[in-house]
């Protein structure tokens, strides 16, 4: 495989399960990095990961995973670690034996499988709990349970799929710190999620999934840019609004004003250029300013305007 | 204790409430249509609709062997001169079969009833309303009675009522009237029984498919050892067998000879016993399983 | 660690298999076995009253024990594989690199002999109480019978498989309902679609059915069934997604 062979590449995927279209003509190149997958309950996020776990095959189309196709080449489902939505099994194990386990299947040679397991145990913060059986593990400690399967075998690849369902907050925070942990380590890290701030805390780069298709991909902001149809707000909190917005009013790119306390919101079609005459007013007028923020340049406007909804999450 | 609703557009209902003597038909009904339901074409049917279908089936074919065999006679069992018309064995053969359709039914329903309940945590919807166990109790064996009757009693009535149609004479018609009332009473003490006891087993266990294996343990294995102990000894033991206690009564009922068929009966008494110990045993310990849910479902008895 | 290489077919199966031995004592299946396996031996306890065995009293204790097979290997075998096959034990097996059929064989090779184990114990015991002292060679006759429950187990233990990869939800209904509504009453058809039974065929190389037969011809359908149920097994695995 050269280097220039994406990690992921989905060609015009499509997925049946009998009548119900779960991932419609999807096509979609991964190469590297955090990429957060997106879309509400339903829209075919994790077909699209069991598909690229070698779970299922398209229907339709071509998925590639390191250049082979991961439903029938072994050697690619070697260097992938998935960790499902679903809590794990064989739960009557205790967490070492199931992660060593994991590990074996994995293809990890058999005398070496209890130290990986127990390395993966202690990278996900559960080595104090690895003796005790998984039945009675709390809901976050099941998710660093899958979590450490996943990783025993140290894959290239890693497929988290919904990681902080039911998680609390202390855990979410720790459990996403290890997540970025695991990419500056040089694995790609595909997560999946419908809350738009957990995947936005992880990454920029993101695939949305609505309805089994792909509505958009790539980083946030760049995506944010191309919504034309939704002119940018920007909110600048300072001592005279009124004057700001006076001069602000006669560019063409400015599409609305309106005020708020102590506050001017501006709508406009090109941010940049906004950014910059804002910069100039405020030096011209000697206006003071408190604070200056993009209150839609996020994850979740850019989801509400490309789905037409309310956010999910 | 004080509380209020504030006006947020909900109005309480202030109607006429049912009294809680019928929270039991409440139950009773959703356990009947839980039954009946199935999506599709075919899915859901092996539920209960299955076993109807099987009855029906059965009604037709012991139907049409009364009809065209009226006259036939078959040798009794040991040989020897006696004889007795396939007309008069089809009561007991149907309900020797009528009860393999209330088998099934015990499997695919009756044995993860309660079960079901416990493990989808229904428990908590039920007695955080003012459902008492007794309520809960009666209606699901209420239910179960009757899907179970309209697999046995029913089919077993109809099949008097065939025999009673098909008298040679007026004399032999009203002579064979009482046949209506004995199927009738075989029927229902069948259903009663394929009702109450898997409920029971079902009360033990707290998964659906564990309670399926506990009454597939129970009722095949521990039930045929102790029936075949029983036919090889010819001791009463055999009556602990909840199929062949049925057996015993149903042929006590309807006083029937005993055909070509190589079995060993054991005597009434103890298989009576046996019956309404199955049922007493199998009903106390449903009772006390949901009034253990009730206590630790809602946090307190009331 | 890094997984240097995808298992093999045999390593992915004897690390499933070892992955079930682990767990069998911590469920509740294999103490109910256990249980039930005693009953041949009650069995053979209440008919035998007070007085010596009877001719035929291993016979009858013998058929009573065919009844375990309804229960004891589809319980381990059917269980063991249709919870594989749900969806959430799925997603973690099937996105390793092993062999889809490992996970049939290796819980095939970790349940069907502890089958076996439990339901012999139980027929060797029942066998030191039943046997009359008119039998000329007792070694011979219990041999044979567990030789035929060995080959039950195998048979059954491929059906009830083939059942899980139909329906993993329901495998353990469905295999004891086919052992005791479909394959019981073939067996006693007074007819040649008893061949089609499994507890037809192991009385006859127990040699203790009442209408004794081939123990060749018995051999070769055992064969047959386990190898028809096996193909449908692995047919299905293959499609599975």
């Amino acid at each position: 495989m050269s280097e220039a062979t994406p990690i992921i590449r989905a060609e015009r995927c499509s997925k049946w399960y009998g009548h119900i279209l779960g991932v419609s003509d999807v096509s979609w190149t991964c190469r590297g990095g955090i990429v957060g997958l997106l879309g509400p309950n339903g829209a075919g996020k994790s077909t699209l990961m069991k598909m690229v776990a070698g779970l299922l095959a398209p229907s339709r189309g071509q998925l590639e995973v390191f250049g082979a196709p991961p439903f029938t080449s072994a050697d690619v489902r070697r260097r992938v670690g998935y960790s499902p939505e679903h809590p794990p099994p064989w739960d009557e194990l205790t967490a070492q034996e199931l992660v060593a386990a994991m590990a074996r299947l994995a293809g990890v040679p058999a005398p070496r499988c209890a130290k990986a397991a127990a390395d993966a145990l202690e990278a996900v913060g559960l080595s104090a709990a690895a003796h005790r059986r998984v039945r009675g593990f709390s809901q976050g400690m099941r998710q660093r349970t899958k979590l450490a399967t996943a990783i025993a075998h140290e894959p290239d690849l890693l497929l988290l799929d919904e990681p902080l369902t039911g998680v609390d907050p202390v855990a979410r925070a720790d459990i996403l710190e290890r997540i970025r942990g695991l990419a500056a380590a040089g694995k790609t890290v595909v997560v999946s999620s419908h809350v738009l701030y957990e995947i936005e805390s992880l990454t920029t780069d993101i695939l949305v999934v609505y309805r089994g298709q792909v509505l958009a991909e790539g980083n946030v902001y760049e995506i944010r840019r191309l919504i034309d149809r939704h002119p940018h707000r920007i909110r600048v909190e300072c001592d005279r609004p009124r004057e700001l917005a006076r001069v602000l009013t006669g560019a063409e790119h400015v599409v609305q004003l309106h005020f708020e306390r102590g506050a001017v919101v501006v709508e406009t079609r090109d941010p940049d250029r906004c950014y910059d005459e804002i910069n100039a007013a405020v030096i011209d007028a000697s206006v003071d300013v408190r604070a200056l923020t993009s209150p839609d340049n996020n994850l979740g406007a850019v989801f509400e305007y490309l789905t037409g909804g309310p956010r999910a999450g | 204790m004080t509380g209020a609703i504030h006006d947020l557009g909900y109005k309480r209902y202030l109607g006429t409430r049912r009294p809680q003597s019928t929270r039991w038909r409440v139950i009773m009904r959703h356990q009947l249509a839980t039954a009946w339901k199935s999506e599709g074409r075919f899915k859901g049917w092996w539920r209960y609709k299955a076993w109807l279908g099987l009855s029906v089936m059965g009604l037709v074919v012991f139907a049409a062997v009364m009809y065209f065999w009226q006259t036939k006679m078959v040798p009794m069992f040991g040989g020897g001169a006696d004889k007795v018309r396939w007309l008069d064995l089809a009561l007991p053969f149907a309900e020797d079969a009528f009860r393999t359709g209330a088998m099934f039914l015990t499997f695919t329903v009756g044995a993860s009833v309660i079960a079901s309940d416990a493990q989808s945590g229904a428990f908590v919807f039920y007695f955080s309303r003012p459902v008492r166990p007794v309520d809960y109790l009666a209606g699901k064996v209420a239910a179960m009675v009757l899907l179970m009757a309209t697999l046995v009693a029913l089919p077993l009535v109809l099949i008097a009522g065939l025999r009673v149609g098909l008298a040679g004479s007026t004399h032999e018609m009203v002579d064979s009237l009482d046949l209506l009332p004995r199927a009738l009473a075989v029927g229902l003490i069948d259903s009663v029984a394929y009702a109450v006891v898997p409920l029971g087993i079902s009360a033990l266990v707290q998964r659906p498919l564990h309670a399926l294996a506990a009454w597939a343990g129970y009722y095949l294995l521990i039930g045929s050892a102790l029936a075949g102990a029983g036919a090889a000894t010819g001791s009463p033991i055999g009556a602990l067998s909840l199929s062949t206690a049925c057996s015993v009564v149903a042929n006590a009922i309807f006083d029937s000879p005993l055909p070509m068929v190589r079995r060993v009966l054991p005597p009434l008494g103890p298989s009576v016993a046996s019956l309404v110990g199955h049922l007493v045993l199998a009903l106390g310990l449903a009772y006390w399983r949901v009034r253990q849910a009730q206590r630790t479902g809602v946090g307190g008895g009331s | 660690m890094p997984a240097d290489r995808p298992l093999t077919g045999r390593e992915a199966t004897l690390a499933i298999a070892r992955i079930a031995v682990t767990r069998a004592p911590r469920s509740w299946a294999l103490w109910v076995v256990l249980a039930l396996a005693s009953l041949p031996v009650a069995y053979a306890r209440l008919i035998l009253g007070s007085g010596p065995p009877g001719a035929g009293l291993w016979r009858d204790v013998f058929s009573f024990g065919l009844r375990l097979l309804w229960v004891v290997p589809t319980t381990m075998v059917a269980g063991a594989i249709g919870d594989e096959l749900t969806d959430r034990h799925r997603s973690y097996l099937w996105s390793r690199p092993l062999p889809r059929w490992s996970i049939l064989t290796g819980k095939l090779l970790a349940s069907a002999p502890l089958a076996f184990a439990v339901l012999a114990g139980g027929l060797a015991a029942a066998f030191a109480l039943a046997r009359s002292p008119a039998l000329e060679d007792p070694g011979l006759v219990l041999a044979r019978s567990l030789g035929a429950i060995a080959l039950g187990v195998i048979a059954v233990g491929a059906v009830a498989t083939a059942m899980a990869t139909l329906q993993p939800r329901f495998a353990t209904a469905l295999a004891i309902g086919y052992m005791g509504f479909v394959d019981f009453p073939l067996g006693e058809m007074p007819a040649a679609l008893r061949q089609l039974s499994i507890q037809y065929q192991v009385r006859q190389v127990a040699a203790v059915d009442q209408y004794p037969g081939s123990t060749v011809t018995a051999l070769i359908a055992l064969a047959v069934i386990t190898a028809v149920a096996a193909a449908v097994a692995l047919a299905r695995v293959r499609r599975f997604e």
